[in-house]
Formats: C-alpha cells, structure tokens, sequence
C-alpha cells in the first residue's frame, strides 16, 4: 500500500473520530439530568446549583465547552469525576491495561485457535476429523462468552482448581499471576469468535482451492499442502481479515461483560458503575475511548488488506 | 524422433451421485518429440479431462482412471504420487484456458513463474531470477523487469496468458499442453499467442498437444489431429488429410462450419428503423487524487450509423474501440450527445455472458414473466401462456420455465436471454457479443435460431462482434468499428474481398479469413 493512500486513509480516521467526539458530546448535552444537581443533591438551593453550574462551566454556549472539552481532552486532561472526585484521565490509565491485556491475550487465542485448525479442516475436507471439528464449531459459536465463562470457572477453578474463581491479583502485585488469571476469561471471550473464525476461513479455503491458480500451482509439481499454505492462504485470508477485525473491536468493546462474570475491576466495571451515577465524564471518556478503539482497528484492517490484497492498494 | 508420451486405453469415468458415468473412452494418444498435436472437439467432448489426466491434475475422489499414460518408461497414472509430481512442471508444462483467473491474484508475477525453479532444482535466488528475465523475454515480454514485479492484475489477458507460458516453460519441458490457450483472448492477441507457441517449439523442441474447439486454429498450428466427441476419439491423422478427406460425419461438420467466402444475395434496400446522427459517449476518468479535475475519455466520436427494417447488421471492432458503449447507448443505457431516432418500439438487447447475465435465485419462468409484469396490463394466464410460447420459440421445452439458470447449459441460457428480449415484442435486438462465450457447435445453433427469429418476425438485429468469422454467418451488411467511429462500411461481400481500411484488413487477418478468400 502506498504512503499517499496510508496518508488519506489516516485523515479519514482523524475526521471520523473527531464526528465520534462530537456526537458523544451532542448526546450529553441534550438527555436530561443535570449533573450539578446530582453532585449537591436535590434539596440545594438554587444559588448553590448556579454557582456549581458556574464553575463546572455548565452555563458556557455549547460550542464553546465542546471545544474546551475535545482540547483538554485531546492534552489527556478528561475532566474529574462527579463520583469519586479525581481525575477521569487516572481513573481509565489504572483500569486500561486490565482490559487491554484480556483483549490482546483473547485475540491471540483467536488468531492461535483459527489457523492450524481452520487449514486442517480444510486439508481433510469431508473427513472424520474436519466432521468433529466442524459439529464442535457448530456447538461452540452457540456458546455466549458469559456462559463459557460460568463453565470455565466451574471446570478450571472449582474442578480442577487451576485458578481461584474470583480471585483476581493486580497486575502491580503479581504480574505473571495477572496474566495467568487473565487467560481464563480471555478463553472464554475467544472460543466462539474462533469458531466463527475457522468457520470462515475453512470455508473460504475451500472455495478458493477450487480456483483456477491452485490448478495452475498443482500443475507445477506442489504438494497438497503447499498449495494451501503458499498460495491459497493468502487469498483465502481476505475476508476472514474482515472478520477478525469485527472480532478484535467487538472484544475489546464486549469486555463489559466477562469483567462481571470473572471479577475483573477492568473499564467495564467503572462504565457500569458511572453510568449508575450519573457520571458523565467517566462514561463520555469511556465511549471516546471504545469507539476510537474500534475505529483505528478499522483502519489497521485497511492497511493489513492492503498488504494482502495488491488489488487494493492499486495505485490508480 | 523417439516417443514422449503414449498414452492407451485411457478412460475416465466420473462417479456423480452414485451413477458412474464414463467422460472419455479408450483414447489413444502418442506424441513424438518436437510435435504439435491438435486434440479438436466441443465442449464437453472429454478433451480437457483427457489432458488434465495427462498433466495429472485429475485427483477428484469421484473418478476413476484407467489405462496406460507412459512417460520416459513410467506410468504416470499408477506411480507415486511423489514421482508423478517430480515430472509435472518441469518435463510436462500446462497452460489453461482462462489466464485471468490461472495466475495467483496475490502474488508477483516473478514469485509465480519461479515457482516451477524453486520446486524442481537447487537455483539461488539470483540464479532464479536471471532465468525468469530470461524465460519472460523469451515469451516476446519486454519490459521483463518490470513485468516479473508486477501483479497479474496489472497485466492484460494477453500478457498473463504469455507469463503462464513463461512459467510452463521454465524448466524446458519436454511436453507441453495447450488447453484451449487463446479462447478466451481477443482475435488479434490469439493469433500472436498461436505464432509464440510455434517459435517455442521449434527453438526448445518441446512438443506441444494443443486442445481447441477451434478448427482453423488448429489447422495452423499443428501436424496432426485427433477429433473427440462423446468422450471418443472418432478421427485421427495428418492434419492436411482431414481437411481434405474427412471420413466422420462429425468432422465433416465442424469443417463446413469454417467459412469459406461465397457468393451472397443482395441486400434489399428498405426504410430505416433506427437513425443515429452524430453520437458521442464519454466517461469522466477516476480522479487521480483529491485535487485534481477528473479527465475524460471520448468512447464514441461523432458516430453515425443506420439500421434498416428487417435486416442484420454486423458491427466489428477490436476490444476497446467502443462497440458496447454504441449499443448502450442505443438501449439508453449510458447518456449521449447527439440524436438516435427510432422508426420503432424501444430496441432490446442480449449480452455476452449468459452464465452471469440471469438471475440465479429466479426460475426461468419467472425471468421471462418479468418484463410483461411491469410493462403490460397481461393477466398472469395470459403471461404464463406467453412464457411458454416464447421458450417453444427458442427451442426449449414448456418444462424449462421452473429450472433456475445454474440448472442450464451455456446455450440454453443464452437462448433464454433470447426469450426475455423477445417478451416484449420489440422489432429491433441489439445483440452484444451473442456468441463470443459459447464454443463453436452451440455457437451454430444460436446464430441458427437468430436468422430464424429474424425471418419469422422481420426482426431487425444489430448484432455486434470482434469476430469477422461469425459476422460472416450471419449478417448482410458490415460496419467496422475503430476508435469509437465506423471506418468501414458495406456488404459482407465488399468487405470480404476488397476491404479498404487497414483495420479492416488486420480483423480479416486475425480471423483467419483472409488466407482462404486469397
């Protein structure tokens, strides 16, 4: 993929986000609840209210705070928090890393979990094994991540004792121990998105090796394997890239779930909890926060394409 | 010469739901060094499958092969797989049909056409390279460097089919097979690729079996012929004897159905059904970035054209000079300048492509109703009795109106692209390419049925092609077309023997035409 595409493409993102950004603030600004009078509670008498209104900023045209909110924003500095009263910027840096490694470590199940299998399935098309894998995968995507984890706690934690349900250690503590927990859940977000994902991609094998070009390379005295993993992969790659993006945002965005379920004190504890309050300026950093995540996956799925795929990075 | 190749007794049977059924027959097939054999036949006649059992690329759990195919003392259908791919690409090279689709789509050209090194010897990378230049300039590919870093997307079809013979030729192999190599090219690149071809074997000595459907081809290329059909092979021998002496019927056939220049009745004059003046098409280029002004290209230059009531016009041009953008703009497909007149209903057209030009999830029944649906006030009685009609006069059956189009043949689904044009009655068809997808056999019948439909109904026919062979089948008059003007026009007759443009002359050379009318 050339620079000058990388280039445009990079500024579309920058203008999509910045549309992100507004949108969250539009949408804070005109559902009701006034966040001065949830602070002071409601029996404040009204010049207190105008006085916490003034100093809030709450009184300011709107353009005038949606700019002064995106700068501050963008310098890192995202308001304090109506609940707990420090900075939201150090509330998310402490609980950021905790979702982030599970959504790293899931993706890499994911990506661990679909290639071998996906490619066996289809080396073996209609054989025994490609049929248990195939049922199984049937079973698995049917299996929502909440209760593969309820399952996983019971088997890894409660049976075999492999790690203590609930038990979750910081990863200031115990970094090594962090991680080791963090693989149970991450598990658990990973098995049906893999499922989904080996689905795709042995299917999208198949039909590829039936094009010509694997003919072609056929022809040139390769084995049955190499056709599939130096010519047909690539190809067969294109839209399961696709999906593995979808997959990766959707994870990361998802996590809101699993953290309840394992007991994680990760981003989705504290958008639940500020969402619960009232808390707009936790849970308007969170959404930023989330849709640009899915945003900048969006264009590193542009660019890995790119690199798949020299159709469309065609300099034309 | 000593033998490459003999094969014996090959037979192929295919187990499709249970029911075997036998695709080739006890063919027989040697092949000497430095040879070209022509293997002539229809679609679906077993050609292809013969050579794919040759080159060893017929691997499907559901068929059976028996017989000998003999390579160097070995037989290449019971040794080992192992073995077998020890030979294939480097002493038996294939090159198919499609070469759009033959190359890998991700991968460089370079990557490609080395593979067969990278497999089959202990080349360095420098050493591979150097031989890739070399094999992609031997092909008459000059820009080599630049070609071995491209991507086959940025290759014309021409060029790809070049580099999958450079790949197949790499090693110097001892055989190579040609299936249908130049089908899918336009005329004037065919008769290049089929003049490479002969260069080839006679400076490596590699022999050559060359599959076509197409006798004329075949009848410049190669010393002798094997003619299949139904799975047999139910002629062989020196070329020049069975153009002279055909003994089968069959091949009597598929010879008379080259064109050979004959006397022709005059054209009837008669009052116009369409009048175009002036016609002018172009298209806004993509823009190169974001700041520039989009360019545009001119398609149609101030063209002019008439069609008379009742007759069929040929219209011929190479790819690119602009002859589906005329017949888009005739149905009003893409906007013009200048003025169309009509002296008749709106004009309806058939495409080229009858595999993706009908809706797959739709029955043939409810393809052809739909054209009366939103143009007529038909009850449904009387829009089925249409239907029926419609497919009888195309020459299908009533029961064919509840298949789906994936459930046809190539002709068949042409002849219902036929039918749904017809629907509405119209006195004038624009015919995009009727033929050019189908092979030669059904490419008879199609053009048999459209003279009959001409006939019946005074149907007037616009019938465009690049080939100057079919356009001879079928059409009174002739224009040709060349950067989006008409350079040339008159009877099929003047055009034939005292063609005046270059352009002209080069379509009639590339058909093949000129050398028998000489």
């Amino acid at each position: 993929m050339n620079a000058k595409k990388i280039i445009k493409k990079f500024i579309f993102m920058l203008l999509t986000l910045l549309l992100v950004s507004f949108l969250v603030f539009l949408a804070f600004a005109i559902i009701p609840g006034d966040p001065a009078v949830h602070k002071l509670g409601t029996q404040a008498t009204p010049e207190s209210l105008e006085a916490l209104r003034e100093e809030m900023g709450l009184n300011r045209p709107f353009f005038e705070r949606y700019a002064s909110w995106l700068v501050s924003f963008v310098k890192g500095d995202m308001g304090v928090s109506y609940s707990y009263n420090m900075p939201v910027g150090d509330m998310i840096l402490d609980k950021l890393p905790i979702t982030l490694t599970m959504t790293v470590l899931a993706f890499c199940f994911v990506l661990i979990i679909t290639f071998p299998t996906g490619i066996l399935c289809a080396k073996h098309n209609g054989g025994k094994l490609d049929r248990f894998i195939v049922i199984l995968n049937q079973i698995m995507m049917s299996v929502p991540s909440f209760f593969g984890g309820i399952l996983i706690t019971i088997i890894f934690g409660v049976v075999l004792k492999l790690f203590m349900p609930g038990g979750y250690i910081s990863y200031t503590k115990n970094f090594v121990k962090f991680l080791g927990y963090m693989c149970f859940p991450a598990i658990a977000v990973a098995i049906p998105k893999a499922a989904m994902s080996i689905k795709l991609l042995r299917s999208s094998i198949l039909a590829e090796a039936e094009k010509d070009y694997a003919r072609t390379a056929y022809s040139h005295g390769n084995t049955t394997g190499d056709v599939l993993i130096h010519h047909v992969l690539q190809n067969a790659m294109i839209p399961v890239v696709t999906f593995l993006g979808m997959a990766l945002a959707d994870i990361f965005a998802g996590s809101i779930i699993i953290e309840q379920v394992f007991n994680i004190p990760g981003m989705g504890r504290i958008l639940l909890s500020s969402i619960s309050n009232r808390d707009y300026p936790v849970v308007m950093a969170i959404l930023v926060l989330l849709a640009s995540a899915v945003i900048i996956i969006n264009f590193i799925v542009d660019i890995v394409y790119g690199i798949i795929d020299p159709r469309v990075s065609q300099d034309d | 010469m000593g033998k490459v190749l003999e094969v014996t007794d090959l037979n192929i049977r295919i187990y499709d739901k249970d029911t075997p059924d036998t695709v080739v027959f006890d063919f027989d097939l040697s092949l000497d060094e430095g040879e070209i054999v022509g293997l002539v036949g229809e679609s679906g006649s077993g050609k292809s499958m013969s050579a794919l059992a040759i080159a060893g690329l017929l691997n499907r759990h559901d068929m059976e092969k028996r017989g000998k195919i003999m390579f160097e003392g070995r037989d290449l259908l019971t040794c080992p797989r192992e073995e077998l791919r020890s030979h294939q690409g480097k002493d038996i090279g294939i090159i198919f049909q499609e070469p759009m689709t033959s190359l890998n789509p991700v991968k460089k050209i370079g990557w490609q056409v080395e593979e067969n090194l990278r497999i089959h010897t202990d080349l360095t990378p420098e050493e591979r390279k150097k031989r890739a230049l070399k094999v992609l300039k031997d092909v008459e590919l000059d820009d080599a460097e630049r070609v071995y870093n491209s991507y086959p997307h940025q290759l014309s079809g021409g060029m790809r089919q070049r580099v999958m013979i450079a790949s197949a030729m790499i090693c110097n192999p001892k055989i190579l097979i040609a299936d249908e190599p130049s089908t899918a090219l336009d005329v004037s690149v065919q008769a290049q690729i089929l003049k490479l071809l002969k260069r080839l074997n006679r400076t490596h000595n590699t022999a050559i079996l060359f599959i076509s459907h197409d006798l004329s081809l075949v009848r410049r290329l190669c010393e002798r012929v094997l003619v299949m059909k139904g799975g047999y092979v139910v002629e062989s021998g020196k070329t020049e004897k069975i153009f002279k002496e055909p003994e089968n019927e069959y091949t009597k056939k598929l010879i008379a159905a080259i064109p050979i220049c004959e006397g022709r009745q005059d054209p009837i004059d008669k009052e116009n059904i369409l009048m175009a003046k002036g016609v002018s098409v172009s298209f806004k280029e993509e823009r190169k970035n974001l700041f520039t002004k989009p360019g545009t290209i001119e398609v149609l230059k101030g063209l002019n054209i008439r069609i008379k009531k009742g007759e069929i016009l040929g219209l011929v041009g190479g790819s690119g000079c602009g002859k589906s953008t005329l017949a888009k703009a005739i149905t009003g497909i893409v906007p013009y300048k200048g003025t169309i007149d009509f002296y008749c209903k709106s004009p309806k057209m058939v495409f080229q492509d009858p595999y993706n030009s009908l809706n797959p999830a739709k029955t043939v029944g409810w393809i052809l109703e739909e054209p009366l649906k939103n143009c007529t006030d038909l009850s449904r009685e009387e829009r089925q009795k249409k239907v029926v009609s419609a497919l009888l006069e195309v020459g299908l059956e009533e029961f064919y109106k509840d298949r789906y189009p994936n459930e046809l043949s190539g002709g068949q689904r042409q002849r219902v692209c036929i039918a749904q044009a017809l629907m509405l009655e119209p006195e004038l068809l624009i015919a995009d390419e009727p033929v050019s997808a189908l092979d030669v056999t059904i490419q008879e019948q199609i053009i048999a049925l459209m003279q009959e439909l001409q006939r019946k109904r005074n149907l007037s026919i616009l019938f465009i092609s690049h080939d100057l062979r079919v356009v001879y089948k079928i059409c009174n008059y002739v224009c040709i077309m060349d950067k989006g003007q008409i350079v040339e026009r008159g009877s099929i007759e003047d055009i034939y023997t005292k063609p005046i443009t270059d352009v002209t002359k080069k379509l009639l050379r590339d058909a093949g035409i000129r050398e028998v009318s000489e």
